[in-house]
Formats: structure tokens, C-alpha cells, sequence
């Protein structure tokens, strides 16, 4: 069906290569994927989230047919990944590695008839499409000039237009508003709406929760190559039950943050630090009566509390719930 | 797919977009189309002045007598453009792979669907076009530089045995480019 997309039990497995000395190298097996399983329906917005390194990529190289999963099927805009392919490839249009993917002395223009020319466009439609791409990305004061002397957010834009080039009914978009700065973020993220207003179906990854969180209906959570939750944001939300959260800032040591995790009613804590100060978020299944235990647990393992602020369920908490760590943290840590 | 005439029309299409692609790609380039045009020369200078420095006034009659023609310029410059052109169908295929993968655009070319072998073909023909250019303004500059008349002899002769030797050549250069994209 068209607009949709159905993967059962999607495994990757790649083999990486640990070099040791000059020609020795030991092959080792990253599973990227494991046995992923999801639908997502026409019309929607869907949101994959995740850390950097989580599978999100790899899921959505399977779906483009760029990878070949090890294992499982699935089925985008009603065809098999592996056995149509090619019609796979003429009913998506994704947007990959965001600013690279152009060719940097061509014109934006040039790069788009040409990407147009490799979907089988005539060569007056080419032309045509272009025009209307560019004019829908308010590109027309650029268009005609080379894509290197771009700033990244003209690139990231035109990566984007190259995504619409075959007007496909499923949309893959890949981090698009990486590198961008926060109105050209915003003015990208109204287009994504108004193109799922016009019935077109878009898959969006991101890392950044809050993105999603206003973007997407409907969101799946991805960490270490393992689906972790799917559902409506408000449902993913609710699925933490009556848990509260309090985060706390301070001058917070590791050993507070072990002693509250020791606290019987604490479900999980995760303690990061943001512009030198530690943030404790805490989540407990009664924040009211948690709190003044919360606070005497700190006080005597030596922690010097600056803010305390109960806050609402956010899907980064929902993610800290599923994977005990901040996305943040996760980010860092995987792009080290 | 069968190969209707419409199929056939679309993928020359694809092939001839990639091909101009290219070239628009290489035009940006004004300093590397200089260089395809001076290698070919710098390459038949060093035996030419090396053979006229040991053989002096004889060169052209010991020539002719080993090779059947007089004109050893003309010889080693059409001697050294064929050199460049089997250099560059390696280089420009195998190249164009390469960079193609780490630029990312490979990725986006694999997003399409679109004949990889037409897009291929289309990289070919931009490698031909581009060596044969060179190979005729370089032959002609060359002639030009070493004071030899570029029109005589089987000219036409040995550009139709060029063109003939560029259908395997690009064959050949094809299957390198996949060990590349493959290694």
C-alpha cells in the first residue's frame, strides 16, 4: 500500500575490521540491528529516535534498500525490499547524510535536474521540478550558484529539495535539520508539516527530543540496534504511569547519586552535567512524598543543592525510563 | 525490465545527464582541463628531444626505417595521448568511484531507480569525451610546440583504431572501478 511501511524482525549484523599492527586485523560482528519490527501508516509523521550509533541510520538504509538486512523482510509502499527494489527506490524520496550527497561545483539547480534525470524525469520535467523545488525552499537567490560557497544551512535545505525531486508519497527523512540554525530548523519543520498536510507519509529521525515530541504522532524509540518502544507520543508518555520527575541541579558527587538510586520509591536516576553544572533527574513513583527523602539523601552524601523543579513527563524522559541514560549524555559519548 | 524502445530512450536519458554532469563538474576546473592537454605533450617531449639529442640529423631516417613513418613527433605525441587515455579511463573511473563514496554522493546515485550500468556508461562517455578532446587539442598543440605539420599520414586511420580500442578499454576500466568500489 502506498504511503506505508511494514518491517518485521529486521536484523543487521556487520563485520568490522580491528586493526592490529600492519596487516593483522580481527574481524569482529556489531549487531547494528536486532530483530526490529514496526509499521508505520499512511499519512503519518513518524518519528525514529535515538542516540548517534542507536540503528537509526542502518534501519532507514534497509528501507532504502542501500543495506540488505541479515536477517527479517519488510515491505515499503507495499513492495519487498529486496525482490522490487527498483520500486522501492521510485516511491521513496530520503534525505541521507544531510549536506553531503551534493555535488558542490555544480549550481543547486544543476544538482537538482541532474538528481531529477536520475529518477527518469523528462528532460522539460526536470526543469520544471527544479523550479518548483527551488521555489518551495525559497532557494531562488541561490539556485544558480555554486553549492560550495553555501553555508550549511543552504546545503542542509538543498539535501532536503533533493529528497522531492521524484514527488514520492513516503518521505525518509535522515536528521534534517542537523547544522541548522533555529528559524531555518523551524521554517524546514513547517514544510515537513505542510508536505504531510498534502497526504505524504514521512519517516523523520532525530535525536532531538523535543523535534519529535511536536513534530510526530507517532514514535519509535531505538537504542543499540533494539526497538524499545512505539506508540503515540502522548501514549509513550503515559506508559511511565504516575512516575514523576524532579530534576535537580547542584554540585551533585556520584556517591548522592548513588544513595538516591538506593531510595526504595526511585525507579531510576541519571545524573549529567550541562555548562558545569550536574543535573540529577529523578524519576519515582510518588514525587510529593519522594521529595523530602530526596533532598536529606543528598544533603548527607555531600551535595550542594542549587535548583530543585518537578517537571512534566517529556519524551527524553521516557527514553531515560526505557534506556537509563539522557540522550544527551548518549550522544556524546557515542560520537567520541 | 525488457528494453522497449521507451526503457532504451530513458536510460540514454540517464546516460547522457550523467555524462553532462560531469563534464559541467570538470569545467569548473579550468586548471585541470589545462593539465589534460599539457601531460600528453610533456610525456612525447622527453623521448622526442632524448632521441633527437642522440641521434641528431639521422633521427628522422632511423625512425622511418624501424616504424615505416618519418614523423616521430607526431608518432610519440599520438603515442603518448593513447598512453593518457588508458591512464585516464583507469583513473577517471576508478577515481570517480572512489570519490563518489566519499563525498556521499554514491549513496544518493544508489537512491535512485536508475540502471547503475547506464550511469556507468554515462561516466565512460565522459571519460571519452574528455580524453578525446584532450587527445586533439593536445596533438595539435604539440605539433605546434615541435614544429611538425599535424596533417599528414593516416591521421584519421589511427583515431578510427583509437576509437575502436576505447569500446574494451572502458570495458575493462568498468570492472576496475567495481574492484575498487568492492575493496
Amino acid at each position: 500500500m502506498i504511503g506505508t511501511v511494514q518491517a518485521a524482525d529486521l536484523s543487521k549484523v556487520y563485520q568490522t575490521k580491528q586493526r592490529k599492527g600492519l596487516f593483522k586485523a580481527e574481524r569482529r560482528d556489531v549487531d547494528a540491528l536486532q530483530e526490529v519490527s514496526l509499521e508505520v501508516n499512511q499519512g503519518e509523521i513518524f518519528g525514529l529516535l535515538g542516540p548517534n550509533g542507536a540503528g537509526k541510520t542502518t534501519l532507514i538504509k534497509i528501507l532504502t534498500t542501500l543495506l540488505l538486512p541479515s536477517s527479517g523482510e519488510a515491505f515499503v509502499n507495499g513492495h519487498h525490499i529486496e525482490k522490487n527494489s527498483n520500486d522501492v527506490r521510485a516511491t521513496v524520496g530520503c534525505m541521507l547524510m544531510g549536506e553531503r550527497g551534493l555535488y558542490w561545483k555544480l549550481t543547486a539547480r544543476e544538482n537538482l535536474v541532474y538528481f531529477c534525470a536520475l529518477y527518469h524525469l523528462s528532460p522539460q520535467a526536470r526543469v520544471r521540478r527544479s523550479d518548483e523545488i527551488i521555489e518551495l525552499l525559497n532557494l531562488g537567490d541561490i539556485a544558480d550558484r555554486s553549492v560550495e560557497t553555501f553555508s550549511s544551512g543552504q546545503k542542509m535545505k538543498l539535501a532536503f529539495g533533493k529528497a522531492l525531486v521524484n514527488d514520492a508519497p513516503l518521505l525518509i527523512l535522515d536528521e534534517p535539520t542537523n547544522t541548522l540554525d533555529v528559524p531555518s530548523a523551524s521554517e524546514l519543520r513547517a514544510i515537513v508539516r505542510d508536505l504531510n498536510d498534502q497526504g505524504k507519509t514521512i519517516i523523520y529521525t532525530t535525536h532531538i527530543m523535543a523535534e519529535a515530541e511536536t513534530l510526530c504522532g507517532r514514535v519509535a524509540i531505538i537504542d543499540r540496534g533494539r526497538l524499545l518502544a512505539v506508540g503515540d507520543v502522548p501514549e509513550l508518555k503515559a506508559s511511565l504511569g504516575r512516575d514523576q520527575v524532579t530534576r535537580i541541579e547542584g554540585v551533585i558527587p556520584a556517591k548522592a547519586a548513588e544513595a538516591v538510586r538506593g531510595l526504595s520509591m526511585v525507579r531510576q536516576t541519571t545524573l549529567s552535567a550541562e555548562n558545569g553544572v550536574n543535573c540529577l533527574t529523578v524519576m519515582s513513583s510518588n514525587g510529593k512524598d519522594t521529595l523530602p527523602k530526596l533532598i536529606e539523601t543528598l544533603s548527607a552524601s555531600g551535595a550542594v543543592i542549587q535548583k530543585i523543579s518537578p517537571e512534566e513527563v517529556t519524551l527524553e524522559d521516557v527514553f531515560i525510563a526505557k534506556t537509563g541514560r539522557t540522550l544527551a549524555e548518549d550522544t556524546r559519548a557515542n560520537s567520541r | 525490465m525488457r528494453m522497449t524502445t521507451a526503457v532504451l530512450r530513458t536510460n540514454v536519458s540517464t546516460m547522457l545527464a550523467s555524462a553532462r554532469m560531469r563534464l559541467l563538474n570538470l569545467a569548473r576546473y579550468p586548471g585541470q582541463l589545462v593539465m589534460d592537454f599539457i601531460i600528453p605533450i610533456v610525456l612525447a617531449s622527453m623521448p622526442i628531444l632524448l632521441g633527437r639529442a642522440t641521434a641528431g640529423d639521422q633521427a628522422a631516417a632511423v625512425f622511418e626505417a624501424n616504424t615505416g613513418t618519418g614523423n616521430y613527433v607526431a608518432y610519440m605525441i599520438i603515442g603518448s595521448s593513447v598512453f593518457s587515455m588508458v591512464s585516464y579511463a583507469f583513473w577517471h573511473i576508478a577515481y570517480w568511484v572512489r570519490w563518489e563514496m566519499e563525498t556521499g554522493t554514491l549513496e544518493a546515485l544508489y537512491l535512485a531507480p536508475t540502471s547503475r550500468l547506464w550511469v556507468a556508461s554515462g561516466v565512460g562517455l565522459y571519460s571519452l569525451v574528455r580524453s578525446v578532446i584532450s587527445m586533439i587539442v593536445s596533438y595539435f598543440l604539440g605539433s605546434w610546440i615541435l614544429g611538425v605539420n599535424p596533417l599528414q599520414g593516416e591521421l584519421m586511420l589511427a583515431f578510427v583504431f583509437i576509437l575502436v580500442g576505447a569500446v574494451p578499454l572502458y570495458g575493462v576500466a568498468l570492472l576496475f572501478g567495481a574492484l575498487v568500489l568492492k575493496f
